[in-house]
């Protein structure tokens, strides 16, 4: 008579629960009124899951800034995020015409995101430039 | 592949942005991954040779030599050391990186740190 098969659950699928961003800023600084946004984003580019947008104040030369919470706007669980992606955009501020003064920011960053089992997925990268005149720079960076 | 607290180390490194002061090509920088209870899971030692001011180095993968799990490192602890020939003053941030059998991570990180040779060691928790 054969033995009475076991369920075995499947493994936990633990949910993020935090989400945060750190800069350091190398060799080109970031203006005080550039617009920062970081989107943490689905595989399919539409469903945002945790976002920044703020102007976060000067970055000067060679520091660190945040760790910088972002807002949660959609629950997901570790599975779904191991395809997503990271956008970061910089805008600087366009009040003199034809293109403002435009920004370029070098800089290197984290984004920790950590679920509730404590484990974390990251996203990061060193040396990316964002050079904002006119039209908003931005970059997009797979998780890990 | 076990998951959850049970899932096991597979690779650790670690990373070093050098701020205003450099590390000399002769001093030599120990990391070492501890449990709590002081088992070393994971180290490297090497002189690296010289981190200019404002550089990045590594990542560098430290050398697993026990086996631990997740659940066990949470508690963990990271050691970083520098050892200098002579007098060396270095300022800098680490990250620190440990990836399990389910592809999820713990780190360890620190900004604005400075070991001379007069206080040669700092240690910190693993989130």
């Amino acid at each position: 008579m054969p033995e009475p098969s076991i369920a075995v659950p499947p493994p936990p699928d633990p949910l993020l629960t935090r989400a945060s961003v750190t800069f350091h800023t190398n060799d080109d600084d970031k203006d005080n009124d550039t617009l920062v946004e970081v989107e943490v984003r689905l595989s399919d580019q539409r469903t945002v899951v945790a976002k920044l947008s703020d102007y976060l104040g000067h970055f000067p030369d060679h520091r660190d800034a945040g760790p910088f919470t972002l807002l949660m706007v959609h629950p997901v669980r570790r599975s779904q995020l191991r395809t997503g992606n990271v956008n970061i955009l910089a805008s600087a501020n366009t009040t003199f015409p034809p293109f403002g003064h435009g920004d370029t920011w070098r800089f290197n960053f984290v984004v920790d995101l950590v679920f509730d089992d404590g484990a974390h997925l990251l996203a990061r990268a060193n040396g990316v430039q964002l050079k904002s005149r006119g039209v908003a720079a931005q970059q997009s960076f797979g998780i890990e | 592949m076990a998951t959850g607290d049970n899932a096991v180390l597979t690779r650790a490194s670690v990373s070093f942005h050098t701020n205003d002061e450099d590390k000399d090509d002769d001093s030599r920088v120990e990391v070492t991954v501890r449990l709590m209870d002081q088992t070393v899971v994971a180290s490297i030692a090497d002189e690296f040779g010289h981190f200019d001011d404002h550089s990045e180095a590594g990542p560098f993968d430290l050398l697993i030599t026990q086996a631990a799990s997740r659940g066990a490192l949470k508690t963990g602890s990271v050691a970083v050391k520098i050892s200098p020939n002579g007098n060396d003053t270095w300022r800098f941030n680490f990250f620190l990186d440990l990836l399990f059998d389910d592809g999820a991570h713990l780190i360890a990180r620190a900004n604005g740190l400075e070991i001379t040779e007069s206080r040669q060691e700092q240690s910190f928790g693993i989130e």
